[in-house]
């Protein structure tokens, strides 16, 4: 097989300098102009209103004439288009090897760098009168503690290209300027023709609907309706007048910011996390990056209850501080959703929050005694966790649910005041950065409050562990100067980052001799395996050795997302498409060669052969019953692991190869040109690699669906199972049964894994 | 009994018995404490009875002020017997307050910036205040009352054990 060069740092080629200069459009001062201009005429316009004695300034001035009022104004706009003019012939900015720099200033020169890796978003808005133009300007956030910087205005294409390159070297990709507008399309994240997939709209109709019925809007008018009658009972109408107006002004503001700033609003994935996109006269698209955010807050007041709409904020880091400072500004917010359904709540939480799943979540309600404290909700109040996230809800008139993934944890607290002490009560906080999400568990039992903050802060590490490159890992990240780039995946034995945008640096985990022992087994393998075209990749490895005391392998990339992530975005008939193809490949597994005669398995510590399948399958399942035995004897009825092991033995076949881990996680899934997906690679081949039997893959493709939390799965795993049965049936004999058998056996291989034993067990109990 | 031992251990050290502040913390609260009542309830008599003449009704504000005096000398000491902290192997516990009663836990791992202050009055008395910052603003950790060796020693197993263990926020 044939791959590309490892990249090379622009900087070690000075050849290749990439320096792009660029100067804002030059409409810049005309449209800074306008703004100056419409600044005015607000101002005059609200000078105008009567301030209840019924005189104006204005009016004053207006007895001078009109025409002088006209000039007045017109000299002010030309004096500010002539300073704006100045202003923009003396603003570059430029992009240099590892910066950039944004140079302003006529008789002081002032220059502002902004290093790459310290870029946390770049937004796109589009105030209106830049967009008549097509205009944009673009917004850059670097660092907690800067303020934000401000290109504009640039023509929207420029702008996009800056953006991409921009958010490319944020996220340690080495690419050219030029290079970084087809970016998208190369890299592995992203899949399907477009760089960009839309997850959520939020049609107009549904974001009125849901402002009319809104808490803010209705007290809004309740208080109006109070003014007008009191104003009406008083026979004082001018009384509730003045009353009125500022009531009106707080009414458009109202709707400016629910309505205006979130009209046609899109939530998209791109290669480069989540973008929303929205606004009715300033458009603005704005990057979510995805590790900043540090907590959910899903809130669903009283009359969107029977529609199911709520309402999603975020915590992200740094956000915090600068919405404070300009409140009214319409670009980053914290807003996720304005308004969704279950669906699209769901759609927008497995991106933002993995397995959060609030389905999932198990929520214990306060004990009754808190009633005394919480009279108004008391009956509302309820925490929980899972693997992913801990959460509380409360509130009736507005409901809110509060998730922070065990991850981001800051701090845990648990606090009792007077009240509570009186009543055995205590409350747990879990801390979070400055934002919407303020996450207490109110008034538990003492017991239960201890349980919570001390099993919490288990969690909170065990995550942590897990989503951060292990301390060894930096010393090889560092090598290859990709340190401070989030790794794309982690698995039992190894940690993935991305290294370029078509290859991925492997680093494995823990013991030197079994991850030397497992890349010398991977290596030959893959290789073999890349010798035969079956229609779909299998991972290569390029480079493999030994740095800063960690085992690591370069493999090329495989291009698409990992099917797991596609399938609760895609439209059902473009998912039973991708399933079908995924049951294929699942079938055509087999065709790729084994190393060695006989049954066995084949990677990993104990490679062992096997006289027969029977005799591999039971020592799997022994190994794995050896783990969760107590478990598993109590959960489930006696003879069940002894059945699916007698059943095993009776399987007679020839021995090929199965992946034994098959299934959406470790597929990859992109898109044909006219858009179709198709199944473009199958990664991951592990110490659950066997030779064995071919129905093993196919069962697993079906069985081990069940483990997508997305919603319709059901469906689509019937589906797969009836069109297993329609593929396969003349080839195998009995096919049904050995899928049945194989659906038990994963179920107890399986089982020692924590996250899916509960799932095993419902497997096996039926 | 039942009860108030589950709501005791809910505050119980998770390891170790609980490091204790400093006497001098004590006493410098309850120093401070001395000065505050005794200044406002003494010029409050003197004005009374120089003022008024009104001896008696100096007499019974010396008598308040003495009764708020031995109370707040009580809460103080209370006060100062209810903080704890324990370092532990991955976490700082710190528990503090009598009335309204906080355990705050915080992994070395999310530890931003650990600070060493002391105010003047705290100096007098050999004293230093060891705060934890952390990237939420809820996070209330701030030890008071250290002896300066033991804050410094603190500040710098902290710091060493941030960074081991530092993780991306």
């Amino acid at each position: 097989m044939t791959s590309s060069p490892p990249p090379t740092p622009a900087s070690t080629s000075p050849t290749r300098t990439v320096k792009e200069t660029a100067r804002p459009h030059p409409l810049t001062p005309l449209i800074r102009g306008w703004v100056v201009l419409l600044v005015i005429l607000f101002g005059f316009g609200r000078q105008l209103i009567p301030d209840g004695r019924g005189e104006s300034p204005i009016k004053e001035l207006l007895r001078l004439g009109f025409g002088w009022l006209v000039l007045i104004v017109l000299g002010v706009v030309i004096l500010a288009a002539a300073a704006g003019f100045v202003s923009w012939y003396f603003t570059r900015f430029v992009i240099d090897d590892d910066e950039l720099r944004v140079e302003t200033g006529w008789l002081a020169k002032r220059s502002r760098r902004i290093a790459f890796e310290r870029i946390q978003s770049v937004d796109i808005v589009q105030p209106l009168a830049a967009r008549i133009f097509g205009l944009i300007e673009l917004r850059i956030e670097a660092g907690a503690g800067d303020s934000r910087t401000i290109l504009r205005y640039l023509t929207r294409q420029h702008g996009t290209q800056i953006r991409d390159y921009l958010l490319a070297r944020a996220h340690g990709d080495r690419v050219t300027f030029a290079g970084s507008s087809a970016l998208p399309q190369a890299s592995a994240l992203t899949d399907l023709s477009a760089s960009e997939r839309v997850l959520v709209t939020i049609s107009p109709a549904r974001l009125i609907a849901g402002f009319v019925l809104s808490t803010e809007f209705l007290s809004t008018i309740m208080v109006l309706i109070i003014l007008l009658v009191v104003g009406g009972v008083l026979g004082q109408p001018v009384v509730s007048l003045a009353g009125l107006i500022p009531m009106i002004f707080a009414g458009f503001g109202l709707i400016s910011r629910r309505v205006a700033a979130q009209f046609n609003y899109t939530l998209a994935e791109s290669s480069r996390g989540l973008r929303i996109t929205r606004g009715l006269t300033n458009l603005t698209s704005q990057s979510l990056p995805l590790n900043r955010i540090q907590g959910v807050r899903i809130s669903q007041p009283i009359l969107w209850r029977p529609f199911g709409w709520s309402r999603v904020d975020i915590d992200v880091l740094g956000y915090g501080t600068s919405s404070e400072r300009d409140e009214n500004r319409t670009d980053v917010s914290s807003i996720l959703l304005p308004i969704a359904d279950d669906g699209q709540v769901r759609t927008a939480l497995t991106r933002v929050l993995p397995g959060a799943d609030p389905d999932r979540l198990e929520l214990h309600p306060s004990p009754r005694r808190a009633r005394a404290i919480r009279w108004f909700d008391g009956w509302t109040l309820r925490y929980g966790w899972n693997d992913a996230v801990v959460a509380s809800r409360h509130g009736w008139l507005n409901r809110t649910t509060d998730l922070v993934p065990h991850a981001k944890v800051q701090s845990v607290r648990i606090t009792r005041g007077p009240l509570q002490r009186w009543l055995r009560l205590a409350s747990v906080h879990v801390d979070t950065p400055r934002g919407p999400v303020d996450l207490v568990a109110y008034h538990l039992d003492p017991a239960a409050a201890r349980l919570l903050a001390l099993s919490e802060l288990d969690r909170a590490r065990a995550a942590r562990r897990v989503g951060q490159p292990g301390p060894g890992d930096i010393g090889v990240l560092e090598r290859f100067g990709i340190d401070g780039v989030p790794p794309l995946g982690a698995g039992a034995e190894s940690t993935v980052y991305p290294l370029g945008t078509d290859q991925v640096l492997r680093i494995y985990k823990g013991d030197h001799r079994a991850a030397a022992a497992l890349i010398g087994q991977l290596g030959p393998a893959y290789a073999a395996f890349a010798r035969y075209d079956l229609g779909f990749r299998t991972p290569v490895i390029i480079e493999s050795g030994e740095l800063a005391g960690r085992f690591y392998t370069i493999d090329r990339r495989i291009p698409g997302s990992s099917l797991s992530t596609w399938l609760p975005t895609a439209a059902p008939e473009l998912r039973r498409q991708a399933l079908l193809h995924y049951l294929h490949v699942a079938g055509r597994i087999q065709q790729l060669p084994l190393p060695a005669d006989g049954f066995g398995r084949m990677f990993g510590a104990d490679p062992r052969r096997f006289p027969t399948l029977g005799a591999l399958l039971e020592d799997q399942l022994r190994t794995a019953v050896r783990q969760t035995k107590e478990w598993l004897d109590h959960d489930l009825p006696a003879d069940a692991v002894e059945r699916v092991i007698a059943e095993v033995h009776d399987r007679q076949c020839a021995p090929r190869l199965v992946h034994g881990d098959y299934f959406p996680g470790n597929v990859f899934v992109n898109a044909l040109p006219d858009g179709s997906p198709v199944i473009s690679g199958v990664g991951d081949f592990s110490p659950h690699t066997l030779a064995a039997d071919p129905v093993m893959d196919i069962a697993g493709a079906i069985s081990l669906m069940g483990y997508e939390g997305y919603p319709g799965v059901k469906e689509d795993q019937a589906y797969v199972a009836q069109q297993a049965l329609a593929l396969y049936s003349n080839q195998i004999p009995d096919l049904a049964h050995w899928l049945d058998v194989y659906r038990r056996y994963y179920a107890i291989y399986y089982a020692p894994d924590p996250a899916v034993y509960p799932q095993s067990l419902v497997e096996l109990q039926d | 009994m039942g009860p108030v031992s589950t709501l005791e251990e809910l505050f119980a050290s998770p390891g170790e018995p609980w490091q204790r502040l400093s006497p001098n913390y004590r006493s410098m609260r309850r120093l401070t404490s001395v000065i505050g009542i005794g200044v406002v309830f003494l010029a409050g008599a003197l004005v009374v009875g120089l003022a008024v003449g009104l001896w008696w009704l100096a007499g019974v504000i010396v008598v308040v002020g003495a009764a708020i005096l031995i109370a707040r000398w009580i809460v103080v000491g209370r006060n100062w017997a209810s903080w704890g902290y324990l370092e532990r192997e991955e976490d700082l516990y710190i528990t503090h307050g009598v009335l309204f009663r906080t355990m705050v836990t915080v992994p070395y791992g999310r530890m931003q910036l650990v600070e060493v202050r002391s105010t003047p009055l705290q100096r007098a008395y050999g004293l230093a205040t060891v705060q934890l910052v952390t990237a939420s603003a809820a996070t209330d950790a701030a030890i008071p009352g250290l002896l300066p060796d033991e804050a410094a020693r603190l500040r710098d197993r902290l710091s060493e054990l941030g960074e081991a263990r530092a993780s991306g926020l």
